[in-house]
């Protein structure tokens, strides 16, 4: 007998990687909720549990067997890489961001950047400010709807690392994961929930050391909108809704360049975001 | 014939249209006279038609508008928005 795991994307709980066995049971319990997302997908990732070895999984896309895994963290990793692969790929009328989405109330503050602008360590700190957590990497705009799609999954960090991050960091390696994660400080972040939002949109500029201070440039639209759509993972998968959307959504007082060095005070400018009504 | 190519997702905002070319990734803006010449292409036009279209928006001379509309004809050759048959006219 398998156990059956019926997963709907962007809709499981990625928090707790760092203890398989409550990773699983937040699984469970992310299926047995089902998804409070409007959208309502209709394909699943499906995640079985060997009857013969218990050890054992294997993860299923729509019935069609994809691979198997000796452990559960191991399952796990590979289901988020799916779930993004999949979103990215396919036509699930997703807009994909490379942008970590940080939410307070009904405004949400999306950092916009590449690989290494400092999305993610940001975002720590915006969480340490009070804001919900709702991606670190990747923010999906349902183009129907317009309302973001969270993707959770305890903070990914690239090294080299702070000695304050240093003592929260988990290797995956010892369980066969290559990445690193960076243990909440105290409680698990709070989690943004789907739905619609005031959208706030900051394009990172990382400055080196002649970048004294932080500051925030407002953008023109033309301007926001380009750096945005560089900035989409799945451009052909844009309609004319969701481009329509995004316009309308994007103006001066609310998409803005920040040049910073120094992470805290960027933090606190951004944080101010979250403030105005 | 000029014509606009196909995946060209389209948003107006204020006086302003914004054109995403999906095959190239390039976001454009069109000001209020582009704007109107732009949406005269959705369909298949001749140039004279396209000129006479124009002058019924903008009452201005008609070499005025002949100009205008070749230079915002010539952008949008430049920037690949105009379908094969376009290219070649006006």
């Amino acid at each position: 007998m398998m156990d059956r795991l019926d997963l709907r994307l962007f809709n499981i709980n990625y928090s707790l990687f760092t203890d398989v066995a409550e990773a699983y049971r937040q699984l469970q319990l992310a299926f047995a909720m089902k998804p409070h997302s409007p959208t309502g997908f209709s394909r699943s990732l499906t995640l079985k549990q060997h009857s013969s070895d218990t050890t054992r999984y294997s993860l299923w896309y729509e019935d069609v067997f994809q691979c198997d895994f000796s452990d559960l963290h191991a399952a796990v990793r590979q289901l988020e890489h799916s779930l993004l692969q999949r979103a990215v790929r396919e036509d699930f009328g997703l807009t994909i961001f490379h942008a970590a989405w940080l939410a307070k109330r009904n405004i949400s503050v999306l950092l916009v950047g590449g690989s290494n602008s400092g999305k993610t360590r940001l975002g720590v700190e915006m969480v340490n400010r009070g804001f919900r957590l709702g991606s670190d990497e990747a923010t999906a705009l349902h183009n129907r709807s317009g309302f973001l799609l969270p993707f959770y999954r305890n903070f990914l960090l690239k090294p080299p690392f702070s000695a304050e991050e240093a003592s929260r960091i988990e290797a995956g390696s010892a369980t066969g994961d290559d990445r690193y994660y960076l243990k909440p400080a105290g409680n698990p972040p709070a989690w943004a929930a789907p739905g619609p939002y005031k959208l706030k949109f900051v394009f990172l500029r990382p400055g080196g050391a002649e970048q004294k201070t932080a500051s925030l440039r407002p953008l023109a639209v033309e301007e926001s909108l380009g750096q945005l759509l560089q900035n989409c993972f799945n451009l052909r998968q844009i309609d004319q809704t969701a481009f329509r959307r995004i316009v309308h959504r994007l103006d001066p007082a609310c998409a803005w360049e920040l040049a910073y060095s120094e992470l805290g005070e960027a933090a606190d400018l951004i944080s101010q975001l979250g403030s105005e009504p | 014939m000029i014509q606009l190519k196909q995946n060209l997702l389209l948003a107006e905002k204020a006086e302003t249209l914004y054109v995403l070319d999906i095959d190239s990734g390039r976001v454009h803006s069109f000001n209020l006279t582009a704007k109107v010449i732009f949406q005269l292409c959705m369909q298949p036009i001749e140039f004279d038609e396209l000129v006479r279209e124009f002058l019924g928006y903008f009452p201005i001379d008609p070499a005025e508008a002949t100009e205008d509309i070749r230079q915002i004809l010539e952008l949008l050759r430049q920037y690949d928005l105009l379908a094969e048959s376009g290219r070649r006219d006006g």
